[in-house]
Parts: C-alpha cells; structure tokens; sequence
C-alpha cells in the first residue's frame, strides 16, 4: 500500500506508517505521519464557517472563495480567535494531529491549519524556528476508505464532545492568585495564560474572596474571638464548599467587592450566609450588602428561613419602589400604623432607643410639614378671595 | 528584652502600600487624610479631649501644633542631616520635598479647608473622596474650627486604602507607623501592634485596628520574620524605595500641584460653582 503523495517520506526519518485507529467503535486504517502545510488545503465547505461565507457573498458574489481569500476570513473574523490559537501554538506547537482524507481533503483540523499558516506568515523567513511549523503531523485515511467512512469520521471528529475538560472555575482562580502571590503583575499573568487584563483582575479578586472565606471556614470556633472563631471545616469540606458557590462568589465581586473589605463585619456575614447556603440565586446575593445595611432587611435576611433571601429581596424592592400617587403613600401609612397599634408593650420597650428616636423625629417632621402646607393653603384661600 | 519589627518586614510592608493604577488620581490626598486623622486621634489619647476639638488659630495653636507635629512625624522618613527631609507623600513611595509636613499640612489643611468650614452653614468633611473620615464647620461640631471623627469612620477608613496592592493594609500601615519603635514580642503580630499602638491612639482605633490586623493576620500570614533585636533603620537608606530613578524634587511640584487643586476647588464648592472633580484629579 502507497502513503498519500502530500506526506513527506524521505526513506530515513519519516516515513508514513500505516496503523489502526478507533473512530467511535470503528476500526479504520489510516497513515500516521507529517506533511506539509503548503501542500495541505483549507477545507472550503467546512460548516463552521458556513454562516460567514453567506454573508461574504454579499461582497464576493456567489462563487467558492479562494485558499487566500479563505485565509483571510478565518483571520478577520473575531469568532474564529485565529490569533489566539496561533499564540497558543508558537508556545506549545501543535497539539493534536489534524486528520484527512486520503484525496488531501480536511476532515478535522481546519482552524488549527489555518492558524499554522498564520504562524508561517507572522515568523520573518529567516527565523530558526519557522522549520517547526512548516510540517505537520497528520492522520490520512487509506484509500480503501468509502465516503460513507470519511463522513464518519468527519462526523466523530466535529461533533463529539471533546473529552478534555477545562479546569473548574475555582482551581483557575486559585491559580491566578498564586501567580500574584508569587509576585508576577497583571500583565504578565494576562499574557501567559492568553487572558484579558480584566479577566485576570477579576479573578484575581474571586480568589481573594474565596482564600478568606477559606480561612475562615477552616480556622476553629473561637468563643473569645470577636467573630466566634471560624467554622472549624476540614480542608475537603472547605474547598467542596468554596467550588460549589464559585459563581456566588463571583457575583460578590461584582456587586460588592470594595464594600466586602471595608466592612469586616459584614464580610464575616457574608460568608456565614455562604456556608448556611442562604443564597439560591444570583439576585439574591447581589443585594446581600443592601440588605446587611438597611435595618428591615437586615433583620429579614439574618433569619434561619430558608427564603430568607428571597424576602429580603422582596422587602427592599417594595421599599425602593417610588410611590407614585398619595393614595399609595396613604396606603403605605395605614399599613404602618395599624402595625404601629398592633405592638405591645413589652415589644415596645425592648426596641433599641434609636429606633424609638428616629421614629419621634419621623413624626415631628410629618407634622411640621403638615403644619406647613396648611398654613399655606390658608395663605393661598385668603389670597384668592382677595 | 526589647525587640524591633525586622528591616524586612517594615520595607516590604510599606511597599506594599503602593497603589495600584486605578489609585493614583486619589493616592496623595488618601495618605494625607490617613496620616491626619491618625494625627488627629494622637491628639485626642494625648490630651484626652472630647470631641469636637477646637482648632481656632489662637485658642487652638496648641492642638494645631500637636496635629502637625504628629503629622511630620508619621510622614517624614529621613531627615538627610539638614537638608531637604525625604517624605512620604503617598504611601509605598518617598521623595525630597523642600516644605516640612508640619508646613504642607499647616497650608492643605489646617487653613485652607478649615478656613473654608468656618464660612457657610453647612456640613462640611474631608477628606471628598473616596469617603469622608471628619466632620468640620460650625453646622457639624457647634465650634467654626470645631473638627470631630465623622461618625461612619470605621467603615470609611478603609475605603482609604482600595487602590493599594496590599492585601493587609492595616497591619502594613500599623509596622510603618511603628518603624524603629521598641515593642514587645507577642505570640500573635496583631497583638504586639496593638500593644504598641495603644500607647499613641486612642482605644477605640486601637481596637478597630486590632479586628482588623487579627483576620488579615489570619488570612495572608506573614513571609518574612516578624522582629529583630537591633534597631532597623529601615530608611536609613532608600535606594531599595527609589531605585535609580530617583526624582528629589518631583514631590515638590505634585505637592504644590495637590495644594493648588485643592484650594481651587474649595474655592468653586465655596461659591457653590460645579465642576468636574476627575478632570482636576487627572492633572496629578
């Protein structure tokens, strides 16, 4: 049996062989070995780049674009984040094989082959370096394959779910905030990972957040420590815990972060809330600190219900809501007052004294106003009748 | 036996104070209102009045002197034997300034803002931004040069410090302000800190520095051991806070620049003309 004719066989060092593969419980024969880029073609009808070319019509008419023109597209166009990949494999080289067809047609592998050339095309032609990218390990399909068996394997290799799964969200971020620890900047961290200034920021400060939350869940219950110590969790328990309300912790950082480290108490709270899984829901956490700073939702969310949050929530928003007639606002009053008849005694006398103060200045200042406006009524009655 | 907090520990700490470059348009006029309120609460453990304390030029020179005097004290390094005192203007960072801190903060503060609270009924504090840490003027304290801690300083004082690197602004700030001071070894830093600081602050400060050193002593311990015996005269030299690219007299124009915008704009809110802070703040 013949190797394709694009693969390089120089009779010493490489030389295609012909082996055994797996594509979804079927056995195929294919060619392992390299070739080169130049003499391998982008793949025209990809579907990846389907919805692109329709709209590229518009400009090029209805006919094939070319491999230049092609290039091109998958370079400009920010969805197929060629420079990203190129990046990736001037550091790392490629990494996997791409697969064809034995008549040169690409199976799998179209971006990682247009990202190669990308690499070719950015390397001045004098650089050492550039004779690792001008070949390529490649799968080929023998040509005994039928086109019902290319199909499958175009079929396996594009549209099953990749096995290699991306780290979880809370290794990454722990990772992040050991490279700062270590002493590595924003801009450095940015560019070994291939991640945004503010994706690195951002996680960056989850990690903060979760490392204290860690510590605390951690260190032993205290009864003389001014919180009462932490919740004595073992290592396994906190970092079960720390990884499974990652994206809480996330939406701290949005909402609150600045508000987390100027208010220890509330922080300490906070991550109480977490461990007694007060949250369902983002919303829910993205009014924690509202709720920690306005005294009737304070008193609402601190409750062991499990909808404490939630109601919470709902009181704030009732309260934020702006009352828009005075039927409204008489409503709202009547409420408070027959809540106000409703209290006893004793209920009174264990409210805080500044409770009672402000409530007495609230009154005196209705009043006042009160006073005021029907003064001017009067005012403008005898100003009329004159 | 007395010990001193290490060379180490005192140089990185205080590094670590550097703001981050979200900081730098309020990094200058964050550590002078610092290093005044803790001037200002020095003041009230060394003479043991109540607040509001009155800073009227004659009634209150004495006050005034001892704001300024602890004033200089935290925020000049080095003296360099008579010439130009090496200062820190912003914290994480030194420089030569031809003015003494008992002057800048004497022309900044002590009369171009509290002048200006004297005028107007209104309640006046400083610092604007990011939060305020004081309450000035006559509608605020009852006193025209009356000056009292605001009332939400404990939450606003650390807003202070959100654009610094540090992860444990507190505890850095505490061992900068405790530079070659003699301490006693404790077995937690926290509790040494407070130990140390209690004999220049008032309790209450102490006490909230010390919840606050304690969980940051918790969360990021320190790397580098905690004391030495000799003293450290961690400034002594200062290339490791300079490097080569030493400019003596930049502070100078950044602080003449800070006292500038400061006096226009108090000029503006004066008469009650609006403008643009961040296109001031830009400028520095």
């Amino acid at each position: 049996m013949t190797p394709p004719p694009f693969m390089i066989n120089d009779g010493k060092n490489e030389i295609p062989t012909l082996i055994q593969r797996l594509y979804a419980g079927r056995k195929l024969q294919v060619w392992f070995g390299r070739a080169r880029v130049s003499a391998i073609h982008g793949w025209a009808d990809n579907p990846r780049i389907t919805l692109v070319k329709k709209r590229l019509k518009q400009t090029f008419g209805d006919r094939d674009l070319t491999q230049d023109e092609l290039f091109d597209v998958m370079k400009k166009e920010d969805e197929f984040k060629l420079s990203v990949l190129r990046d990736d494999i001037m550091k790392n080289g490629l990494r996997d094989p791409i697969t064809l067809a034995f008549s040169g047609k690409l199976l799998d592998g179209n971006r990682r082959f247009y990202a190669l050339k990308y690499v070719l095309q950015t390397l001045p032609p004098a650089d050492p370096n550039r004779v690792d990218f001008e070949s390529v390990l490649v799968y080929v399909l023998n040509d005994s394959a039928t086109p019902e068996e290319e199909k499958h394997v175009l079929v396996e290799e594009n549209f099953s779910p990749s096995l290699k799964l991306e780290w979880p969200d809370y290794i990454k971020a722990q990772n992040i905030l050991e490279e700062f620890v270590a002493g590595k900047n924003e801009a450095e961290i940015a560019e070994k990972y291939n991640w945004t200034r503010r994706k690195v920021q951002e996680t960056k400060r989850i990690g903060e957040i979760i490392h204290e939350f860690e510590t605390l869940s951690m260190d032993p219950p205290n009864a003389e420590d001014e919180y009462g110590g932490g919740f004595g969790l073992s290592e396994i328990e906190t970092q079960a815990m720390a990884a499974k309300n990652y994206q809480f912790f996330n939406e701290a950082q949005k909402s609150f972060f600045k508000e987390l480290n100027s208010d220890l108490d509330f922080k300490m709270q906070f991550f109480k809330w977490i461990k007694e899984d007060k949250f369902k829901s983002f919303p829910e956490v993205r009014i924690a600190y509202k709720a920690w700073k306005d005294p009737e939702a304070r008193a609402i969310i601190v409750k062991s219900d499990p909808n404490a949050a939630k109601d919470a929530k709902t009181n704030l928003e009732y309260n934020e809501k702006i009352i828009q007639g005075a039927d409204e606002a008489a409503g709202r009053i009547e409420t408070f007052v027959k809540f106000l008849k409703q209290l006893k005694v004793e209920r009174v006398a264990a409210l805080p004294k500044k409770t009672i103060t402000d409530l007495e200045d609230a009154l005196k200042l209705v009043s006042g106003m009160t006073k005021a406006a029907n003064t001017t009524e009067t005012g403008n009655e005898r100003t009329n009748k004159n | 036996m007395e010990s001193y907090f290490s060379r180490d520990l005192i140089r990185n700490s205080f590094l670590s104070l550097k703001e981050t470059a979200a900081g730098k348009k309020t990094g200058t006029e964050c550590t002078t209102a610092v290093f005044l309120f803790l001037a200002f609460d020095a003041l009230l453990k060394h003479s043991g009045l109540k607040e509001p304390v009155d800073l009227d030029p004659v009634e209150g020179k004495q006050n005034r002197a001892y704001i300024a005097g602890q004033f200089s004290c935290f925020s000049t390094v080095q003296y360099d034997n008579g010439n130009i005192p090496w200062q820190v203007i912003t914290l994480g960072q030194v420089c030569q300034h031809k003015a003494a801190a008992e002057k800048r903060i004497g022309s900044n503060f002590l009369t171009t803002r509290l002048k200006l609270s004297t005028h107007g009924g209104e309640v006046f504090v400083y610092p604007k931004r990011p939060k305020p840490l004081f309450h000035m003027g006559k509608a605020a304290t009852g006193k025209a040069w009356g000056l009292q801690r605001h009332p939400d300083w404990k939450t606003n004082l650390p807003e202070l410090f959100h654009h610094r690197e540090s992860r444990t602004p507190f505890r850095d700030l505490a061992i900068f302000l405790l530079r070659d001071k003699p301490l006693t070894e404790e077995e937690k830093l926290a509790d040494a800190l407070k130990n140390a600081l209690s004999g220049r602050f008032t309790d209450q400060l102490c006490s909230m520095f010390h919840s606050r050193i304690t969980w940051e002593e918790k969360s990021w311990p320190l790397k580098v051991d905690a004391y030495q015996q000799t003293p450290p005269k961690a400034f002594q030299d200062l290339m490791w806070v300079c490097g080569n690219n030493n400019e003596p007299n930049r502070g100078d124009h950044v602080t003449k620049l800070v006292s500038r915008i400061s006096y226009l704009e108090n000029l503006l809110d004066s008469n009650n003309i609006k403008f643009k802070k961040e296109l001031l703040c830009q400028a520095l």
